[in-house]
């Protein structure tokens, strides 16, 4: 349950709209119960909580698909900054949390279930619905996004 | 390998989803390369900083009494018989949550663990592998017990046991520091054939022993176990059936590991 929970407040961004998907997810799990055929329930969970909310999302924010990346401006600095390595050890908690909450949604869905629930691409790609290339290349772009947002943040602290 | 190619798969040996071949040439470039190997290192501070700055979002208390509710009010709804349907219903809908709760209580260190042995067969491997290509098998080469047991006095903080098994067809042929997950280990280097064996040991946080483990990983074999409060790690080329012979010899030749 910490799992489908951790998952949904991420997406969704705030507690209650993440309660919400997980109980959507919890009856829909219930009802689906016959198309559980073995292998690792918890992956199966946070499969049905992952379109949980993505039909969530169009039922309450039509409009909404996560903050939209500009590539060109977002990876423009890096190569001759200063190394950032010693810059990003600074990140705090909130200033992760915020970046992580600002990356597009199919980066951040990936880097919760690799970095926070320790997910093989394997099981990502699983989750996810994803080819297992997919998964590495959103995980390589997610983070290089999530680094020059903290550099960033960190930059104008 | 070039920059292109190790930024291809960077992520992926970041995360010890790559095969040895490419472990090592990502290494093998990461040696060779500044830019690249500043890359990584900023992409391994930006891992740090995520799994120190404690981002799981737990389960809020009253969630699950929430879901309990919701889900026993859908069954209702679905089956009006529901006198003799529920009971099987909510088993069914308990299964997944226990399930689940299992998953994450119990099994979750047990994965953990098993992903971290995957880990480290995957270390050994490579330790192996560059052993044999570096042609830097041994740092003392010599077939006897008693030279090669107190050379790594003062170099390792244990003493490893030491077992000559050319009796039996695996000579010792020496004895070599390693690194592995960053802590000086012995490595013993038998020859069965025209193959080698590495054997790695250093201390165990467990104190009883364990049964003896075999991975395969890219046509090399390794079998893991723990005993007299040492982590044993054996890999070779060798078939996974001679090499649990060698290890068979090894734990019933083998004396307790004299203090250091």
């Amino acid at each position: 349950m910490n799992a489908a929970y951790n998952l949904a407040r991420w997406l969704a961004g705030n507690d209650s709209d993440a309660q919400d998907v997980v109980q959507e997810a919890y009856l829909r799990a219930f009802k689906f119960l016959g198309g559980f055929r073995g292998g690792d329930s918890r992956s199966w969970l946070l499969r049905i909580v992952r379109n949980a909310f993505y039909d969530w999302l169009k039922r309450n924010r039509r409009e909404e698909t996560g903050t939209q990346f500009d590539e060109e401006i977002h990876s423009a600095d890096d190569e001759t900054g200063m190394p950032d390595t010693l810059l990003l050890e600074k990140a705090d908690h909130e200033l992760m949390r915020q970046a992580i909450a600002d990356l597009p949604f199919e980066f951040r869905e990936i880097l919760v279930l690799r970095e926070l629930e320790g997910f093989s691409y394997k099981e990502i790609a699983d989750i996810a619905e994803l080819p297992l290339g997919t998964v590495m290349s959103r995980l390589a772009r997610g983070r290089e996004h999530l680094r020059t947002l903290v550099v960033q943040r960190l930059e104008l602290k | 390998m070039n920059c292109k190619e190790t930024q291809e798969i960077i992520h992926g040996y970041l995360d010890g989803e790559l095969d040895v071949a490419h472990n090592l040439a990502v290494e093998q470039h990461l040696q060779e390369c500044a830019v690249c190997a500043r890359s990584i290192r900023g992409m391994q501070s930006l891992r740090k900083v995520m799994s120190g700055a404690s981002l799981y979002f737990e389960a809020p208390r009253g969630l699950e009494k929430r879901l309990r509710s919701a889900v026993r009010q859908a069954s209702k709804a679905e089956s009006p018989h529901w006198s003799w349907r529920w009971d099987w219903r909510w088993t069914r809908v308990l299964a997944p949550l226990a399930a689940a709760a299992v998953v994450v209580l119990i099994a979750m260190p047990l994965v953990m663990r098993t992903s971290t042995e995957d880990r480290l067969s995957q270390e050994i491997v490579s330790s192996h592998v560059r052993s044999l290509m570096a042609s830097h098998l041994t740092d003392v080469a010599s077939t006897d017990k008693h030279t090669v047991k107190p050379w790594f006095n003062g170099k390792v903080p244990f003493s490893p046991p030491v077992t000559d098994l050319a009796d039996q067809a695996f000579p010792l042929i020496g004895g070599r520091l390693d690194y592995v997950e960053n802590h000086p280990v012995a490595a013993l280097v038998y020859q069965h054939r025209k193959h080698f064996i590495n054997l790695f040991i250093w201390p165990s946080t467990r104190t009883s022993s364990t049964a003896e483990v075999p991975r395969t990983q890219q046509g090399y074999n390794t079998i893991h176990w723990n005993q007299g409060g040492m982590e044993f790690w054996a890999a070779s080329d060798m078939n996974q059936g001679d090499l649990k012979d060698f290890v068979q010899l090894l734990r019933n030749g083998s004396s307790p590991p004299s203090p250091p």
